[in-house]
């Protein structure tokens, strides 16, 4: 049993470097746990390997938020946090942000668990049925959103455009993608496009307003639905999911949708836990590094997994407001146009070493595409059309 | 620099951008990666390798392929389109990206050189 603990304060350790630094990814730790599956095997068992494994994603799914929020270096899951968290952090409220998107992981992770019993048979049967159609899906909310727009010519022409780029880029060859892709488009171009309007962090504040029941419980209800139809489906992620949910209603306050963002993330890690366990498909990299040292996935192993991710949940909120206090003092300390020109030195140096030249020429022309929206006034959902796209076309052709 | 004036300048550029790495993709060739080297370390990535077809299997949508160097043998999936014939024994070339089903590797083919 003490094995067991153990296992969960490494893997949070681990989802506490994983979260944090940007470009480093879940499935960099998976693969080192794999790689060395056989000394590991000798000192402990499999269970108590899958347990740092489970425990590690699921705090990820916490602490990811902070560079996203504070850095504006996001990933696939947290890309549509960057803006309304960058905004808030110029209100002092950078903070906050990121309780908001824990307040979303948080819920909607119990609300998952909560549904477990049910989910067990729903899952197959939505994977049978949407998987011939999220195509269809994807074009309908994407013209939907694109219609609510009031500038609706120039979202379809930013959708297209970031659409023929994601395309272009994720067949390109080099490594790790969606980094440069994603941190032009969303990250770099949020920040210079605050160094050119000489915009300056004000002393953040360690305080949040109170959210009505109603904001959360559509945020979170949004989150649990668009994740569970579209979250596990192959090639498709969280950040098409958050599409889907962002349709499902007119308005999202900033808040609202940073706990969406939040929730999303959380409950498709977790689903792919129990998809694991009812459809035996691995939809992540942590349940392929599950699926290769566990050799069968029991039930007993669910309720285990469901126990960890509840303990992990309950750590990763304190872990995380603790590290985005210390941010928001930090970020109050320092020159912010000095940080902001750190940070995207920071980015090019990480799309250098990740993604090489190649992934250097995305992220300038990604961060070009990013810097569209914004002075168009256009909303910048519409550049997920780099990930919606070539979803859309893989499914179709 | 007023708002519009650079909206023109990084749209410009931005479709610059676009059309150079469309053209330096269509031009560049991946390294080749032996398929003993293909595991669900490079799960997502685009990878190029070669080898002898050992085995054919024809659905509704797709071919599956069972591509053989040496001792090592790799899943490649094909998606129908146009008219594709595949021979066994014979060699090919495959661009695609690494994916896991039913705790198999397989490459889901983007590219097939023959």
């Amino acid at each position: 049993m003490i094995e067991i603990y153990i296992a969960i304060l490494i893997g949070c350790v681990a989802g506490i470097i994983t979260g944090l630094t940007p470009g480093v990814h879940l499935n960099l730790v998976s693969v080192m746990v794999i790689s060395s599956a056989s000394f590991l095997l000798s000192i402990t068992n499999a269970t108590i390997i899958s347990v740092f494994i489970i425990s590690m994603s699921i705090l990820h799914t916490f602490t990811n938020a902070i560079p996203s929020i504070f850095l504006g270096a996001p990933e696939e899951s947290t890309a549509l946090a960057v803006l309304p968290g960058h905004s808030l952090l110029l209100e002092g409220r950078g903070y906050e942000a990121v309780k908001l998107t824990i307040i979303g992981s948080l819920f909607g992770l119990i609300t998952v668990i909560l549904l477990v019993p049910l989910l067990i048979f729903i899952i197959p049967l939505i994977y049978s049925i949407i998987n011939n159609y999220i195509a269809y899906i994807l074009i309908i909310i994407s013209l939907y959103l694109i219609i609510r727009d009031e500038k609706k010519y120039w979202a379809f022409v930013f959708f297209m455009l970031a659409g023929v780029f994601g395309i272009i880029s994720l067949n390109l060859p080099m490594k790790n993608q969606l980094f440069p892709l994603l941190s032009g488009l969303f990250g770099t171009s949020t920040i210079i496009l605050s160094l050119k309007d000489k915009v300056n962090i004000p002393k953040q504040e360690i305080k949040s307003d109170i959210l009505s029941k109603k904001e959360i419980i559509k945020s979170i209800g949004s989150g649990v639905i668009a994740s569970s139809f579209v979250g596990l489906l192959p090639g498709v992620g969280s950040g098409q999911a958050a599409i889907v949910a962002s349709s499902f209603s007119k308005e999202w306050s900033k808040r609202s949708w940073l706990i969406l963002i939040g929730s999303i993330d959380t409950i498709t890690m977790f689903l792919s836990i129990v998809a694991y366990y009812t459809i035996q498909k691995a939809r992540n990299g942590s349940i392929v590094a599950i699926s290769k040292i566990l050799k069968e996935f029991t039930l007993n192993d669910l309720i285990l997994f469901i126990g960890v991710s509840l303990i992990v949940a309950f750590l990763a909120v304190i872990i995380t407001l603790t590290i985005a206090k210390f941010a928001s003092r930090l970020m109050a300390r320092i020159n912010y146009q000095l940080t902001c020109i750190s940070i995207i030195v920071l980015i090019i140096i990480l799309s250098f070493v990740l993604s090489g030249c190649i992934g250097f020429s995305v992220l300038i022309v990604s961060t070009l595409i990013g810097v569209l929206p914004a002075l168009k006034g256009v909303g910048r959902t519409h550049l997920m059309g780099c990930l919606i796209l070539p979803v859309i076309l893989f499914f179709l052709l | 620099m007023d708002n519009t004036k650079l909206f023109n300048i990084c749209l410009l550029l931005s479709i610059l951008g676009v059309f150079c790495l469309l053209i330096f993709g269509e031009f560049s060739e991946l390294e080749e990666t032996p398929i003993k080297d293909i595991d669900y370390r490079l799960m997502d990535q685009i990878v190029k390798t070669s080898g002898m077809i050992d085995n054919i299997r024809e659905t509704k949508g797709l071919y599956i392929l069972d591509l053989k160097e040496n001792s090592d043998k790799i899943i490649v999936i094909i998606f129908k389109k146009g008219n594709l014939t595949f021979e066994k024994n014979s060699r090919i070339s495959v661009e695609g990206s690494v994916t896991e089903y039913d705790g198999q590797t397989e490459i889901i083919a983007k590219r097939i050189i023959k």
